[in-house]
C-alpha cells in the first residue's frame, strides 16, 4: 500500500514539475501595465512608487499577512485559546534545562555582534526614512532592524542588551498597522478615494520635499508605518520562539 | 461619498483593537456585540459600479490600480456573509473565556473574504486568500486541543504549497498577459494566441481554488479542520471557504470563460466537483463523530456549489450561488445546533440519545437545518438542488443530476441516522439528569432561531435572493448543450 503510494505520490510530482517548467520554458513576457508605471514619474524609486501608490492597497493587504501570522503564531504559543490542557501537558513534561551559563558564545562573538546590531538598526532606519528615493522602503527596512534584534538575540541569549519587551512590540505592531490604514482614510476624506496619493490636505502640504519630489505626498509616512510593523511583527515572533517563559506566562496567567 | 472599501478596512481596522483588548473580558463582550450589529450594516455602504484605489482608473487602454467591481449579487453575497459572521459572533459571547484574538481573527477573514468576493485583480485576491488561509489556521488552534493543533498544522503545511502555487500562477498569467486586472486579461486572452504559460497559470489557479474551497485532493484536509475547530467557529470557516470557492470559481470563468482551449479545464472542473460530492458523502456515511459527520457534508455541499457553477449556464451560476447562500446558512444552523449539545458535554454520537425532551426547541430547529441540506421542500436546500438538477439537465447531462440526487439520498440517511442517535435513542435516568443540570445557552438559541427562519423563508420564496443573482448570470453565462 505504501509503496502504490509513494508511486502516485512520486508520479504526481514529476506531472506538476514538467507542467511547471514547461510552462516557464515558454515565458513571453508582454510589457501590458508595466509601461505605465515606469512613464508616470511619482517619485525616484519605482519601486516604492509601485508600492505604495499605483498599488498601496496589496502593500496594506501583505502587512494584514503579517499581522494575522503574528496573531496566529502568538495563539500557538498560548495567547487567548480557549482549553490549555494540552499545552499544559507539553511544557510540564517536557523540562527543559536552561543551559544559558554553558552554552554560551566566545566573547569574540559577543564583541562583534553588539556593533553590528548596532549598525544593522541604524542602516535600517536611514532605509526606511530614505524608501522613497533610495531603493529599499519599510519593508526591507523593517526586516533588517527586526534582523539585528535576532542577531543580538543569538549571540547573548535573554540577557541581550537591545531588548524590547513584549506589550511594548505589540503596541508598535498595532500602531504601525492603524497608522496606515488612518492614512488612508485620509484620501476618502479629501476625494473619495481610498489610499489616494495626497500631496495637501485642506491647503496644507503633507510632506516638505525639495523640489523634484513634489508628488511624494503620503509615500514616507505609509514607509514608516510599515516599517514599524514589519520590524515589530518579525520581532514578536522571534521573541516568541525564543523565550519559554512567555508562554508559560499565557498558560498559568490564565 | 463612496465608502466601499471601509467593508474590507474596517473589519481589519477593529481587529487590530480586539487584538489589543485581548484578555479585558469585560470590555470585549459589549464590543463584539456591538460589532456583530456594525457588520450588518457594511454591505449597504458601498455604491454599485467600480471602485478604484487610489483613483488610478483606466490609463492607455488599460487598468492602472487596483479595482473592486460591486453589484447586487455582491452585495447578496457579502450580506449572507456578514449575517453569518455576526450571528457567530453572538453565540460565542456566552463562552466562559472570551478570547478577543478569536473575535480579531474571525473579523480579519470576514474582511479577507468579502475582499476576494469584491475584487478585480488578480495579485490582490491571492493576498487576501493568504489571509483567509492563516485566519482560519488560527480559529482552529484557538480550542487548544491537542487534535486542533495537528490538523491545523497539516492545514498550514499544504496552504504554505497550495499558497506558492496559486501565486505562481498569478505570476505567469501577469508575464502571458502584461496585466493583473481581471476584465483586462479576458480582453487580451480574446485577442492573442494562447501560450503554454496560460495553461500552467490555469492549472495552478485551479489548484488554489480546491485547496481553499477542500475540493478534493484538499477534501481530508479541509474536513479535519472544521471537525477540530469549535462547533460555531467552524460554523465560520465553512461560510469562508463557501464564499472563497464562488469567487474564485467565478474569476476563473471570467478570465477564460468564451475561450476555445478553455472546454478540457471546464470538464476537470465539472469532475472536481463531482469526485467532492460523492466523496464527501461517504466519507460521512462512515463517521462516527457528530462534529466530523457535519464536516464531510460541507464538503460534500461544496461540490454541489462547483458544480453548478462549473456549467457555466445562466441557470447553472445562479443555482449554484444559492446553493451557496443557502448552504452557508442550513450548514451555520447544523453546527450551532451540534454547538448547543456539545455544551451537554459529549462529542462522540454512540455516548449520546435522549436529548429530545431536554432541549425540544433546539431539536426541531436542528431538524429543519437537516431537511434544508437533505433538500426536503418547503427548506430552502429543496429550491437551489432543484434548480441544480433543472441546470444538469438542460445542458444534456441527466447524469450529473442523478449524482446529485443520489448524494442527496446519502445526505438523508446519514443525516436521519444522527438526529436518531443524538435526539431520539433512550438513554439512562441518570444520563438525562446529568444533561438536564447544564442550560442552553440562549445566544446559541437565537443564532439557531434566526437561521431556521431564513431557511424556511428561502425556501418558500427562493425569488428573493435569485431575483438579484439572475441579471448578473444572464450577462456572465453561456448557453451550450453536451
Amino acid at each position: 500500500m505504501t509503496q502504490k503510494r509513494e508511486i502516485a505520490v512520486a508520479l504526481s510530482f514529476v506531472f506538476f514539475g514538467s507542467a511547471i517548467i514547461y510552462s516557464l520554458l515558454n515565458i513571453n513576457v508582454v510589457g501590458g501595465v508595466n509601461y505605465i508605471y515606469t512613464q508616470n514619474y511619482v517619485v525616484p524609486n519605482l519601486v516604492t512608487a509601485v508600492l505604495f501608490d499605483w498599488r498601496a492597497f496589496d502593500t496594506l493587504g501583505e502587512c494584514m499577512i503579517l499581522v494575522t501570522s503574528v496573531l496566529v503564531t502568538g495563539m500557538v504559543f498560548g495567547r487567548g485559546l480557549f482549553g490549555f490542557e494540552f499545552l499544559k501537558d507539553t511544557y510540564e513534561k517536557e523540562q527543559v534545562k536552561t543551559t544559558d551559563t554553558e552554552d554560551e558564545f566566545t566573547s569574540l562573538v559577543k564583541v562583534l555582534a553588539m556593533p553590528f546590531s548596532i549598525i544593522l538598526m541604524a542602516l535600517g532606519i536611514s532605509i526606511i526614512l530614505g524608501g522613497h528615493i533610495t531603493p529599499g522602503g519599510g519593508f526591507q527596512g523593517g526586516s533588517l532592524i527586526a534582523a539585528s534584534y535576532i542577531l543580538s538575540i543569538v549571540a547573548f541569549g535573554c540577557k541581550s542588551p537591545i531588548k524590547f519587551k513584549h506589550h511594548f512590540l505589540e503596541k508598535l505592531e498595532s500602531f504601525g498597522a492603524l497608522l496606515f490604514m488612518s492614512l488612508g482614510f485620509l484620501g476618502i476624506l479629501a476625494s473619495g478615494y481610498y489610499l489616494l496619493n495626497l500631496t495637501s490636505f485642506s491647503g496644507y502640504p503633507l510632506f516638505f520635499g525639495p523640489l523634484g519630489l513634489e508628488n511624494t505626498g503620503i509615500i514616507p509616512y505609509l514607509n514608516i508605518a510599515v516599517g514599524l510593523k514589519v520590524l515589530a511583527g518579525l520581532s514578536t515572533i522571534t521573541f516568541l520562539l525564543t523565550g519559554e517563559k512567555v508562554v508559560k506566562d499565557y498558560i498559568i496567567g490564565k | 461619498m463612496n465608502l466601499l472599501p471601509l467593508i474590507v478596512v474596517f473589519p481589519m481596522f477593529v481587529a487590530i483593537i480586539f487584538n489589543y483588548l485581548n484578555g479585558k473580558d469585560k470590555l470585549i463582550r459589549p464590543m463584539a456585540f456591538l460589532m456583530a450589529l456594525l457588520l450588518l450594516v457594511l454591505p449597504f455602504i458601498g455604491n454599485y459600479g467600480i471602485y478604484n484605489f487610489g483613483a488610478h482608473g483606466l490609463e492607455s487602454g488599460l487598468a492602472s490600480g487596483i479595482s473592486y467591481i460591486y453589484s447586487p449579487m455582491k452585495q447578496l453575497i457579502i450580506t449572507v456573509l456578514m449575517l453569518i459572521g455576526s450571528l457567530v459572533l453572538i453565540t460565542g459571547l456566552d463562552e466562559k473565556k472570551s478570547s478577543g484574538l478569536t473575535v480579531a481573527l474571525m473579523l480579519m477573514g470576514l474582511a479577507s473574504v468579502s475582499a476576494v468576493i469584491l475584487a478585480d485583480d488578480l495579485f490582490n485576491i491571492y493576498v487576501f486568500y493568504e489571509i483567509a488561509a492563516i485566519a482560519q489556521t488560527g480559529l482552529v488552534i484557538a480550542s487548544g486541543t491537542e487534535k486542533a493543533y495537528r490538523s491545523a498544522f497539516r492545514y498550514l503545511l499544504l496552504g504554505n504549497f497550495a499558497g506558492s502555487i496559486l501565486l505562481l500562477g498569478v505570476a505567469f498569467l501577469l508575464s502571458a498577459t502584461g496585466t493583473l486586472n481581471i476584465s483586462d486579461m479576458h480582453n487580451f486572452l480574446i485577442n492573442n494566441p494562447v501560450t503554454p504559460t496560460i495553461y500552467g497559470g490555469l492549472l495552478m489557479i485551479i489548484i488554489g481554488l480546491c485547496y481553499d474551497s477542500g475540493l478534493p485532493p484538499f477534501h481530508t484536509v479541509k474536513a479535519d479542520i472544521y471537525a477540530r475547530a469549535k462547533p460555531f467557529i467552524a460554523a465560520m470557516l465553512q461560510t469562508y471557504s463557501k464564499f472563497v470557492l464562488v469567487a474564485l470559481m467565478l474569476v476563473i470563468f471570467k478570465i477564460f470563460g468564451g475561450l476555445s482551449y478553455f472546454t478540457n479545464a471546464h470538464g476537470a472542473l465539472i469532475a472536481i466537483s463531482i469526485l467532492g460530492m460523492v466523496f464527501g458523502v461517504v466519507m460521512a456515511l462512515l463517521q462516527t463523530d457528530y462534529r466530523k459527520l457535519l464536516a464531510y457534508h460541507a464538503i460534500s455541499q461544496g461540490g454541489y456549489v462547483a458544480a453548478g457553477i462549473a456549467l457555466g449556464t445562466p441557470l447553472g451560476i445562479v443555482a449554484g450561488i444559492f446553493h451557496a447562500i443557502n448552504h452557508v446558512i442550513y450548514k451555520s444552523a447544523l453546527f450551532i445546533g451540534a454547538h448547543l449539545v456539545e455544551r451537554k458535554k459529549v462529542g462522540n454520537l454512540n455516548a449520546l440519545g435522549g436529548l429530545l425532551p431536554v432541549i425540544p426547541t433546539t431539536a426541531l430547529m436542528v431538524l429543519c437545518a437537516k431537511l434544508a441540506i437533505s433538500g426536503v421542500p418547503p427548506f430552502n436546500g429543496f429550491q437551489s438542488k432543484l434548480l441544480l438538477a433543472e441546470a444538469a439537465m438542460n445542458v444534456n447531462m441527466p447524469e450529473l443530476a442523478i449524482i446529485m440526487i443520489m448524494v442527496s439520498i446519502g445526505t438523508f440517511v446519514s443525516m436521519m441516522k444522527a438526529f436518531y442517535l443524538i435526539y431520539l435513542k433512550p438513554c439512562s435516568e441518570d444520563q438525562l439528569n446529568e444533561y438536564k443540570k447544564v442550560k442552553p445557552s440562549k445566544f446559541g438559541i437565537f443564532s439557531l432561531a434566526v437561521l431556521t427562519v431564513l431557511c424556511i423563508l428561502l425556501g418558500v420564496y427562493p425569488n428573493l435572493a435569485t431575483d438579484l443573482i439572475y441579471p448578473f448570470a444572464n450577462e456572465f453565462g453561456r448557453m451550450w448543450t453536451l
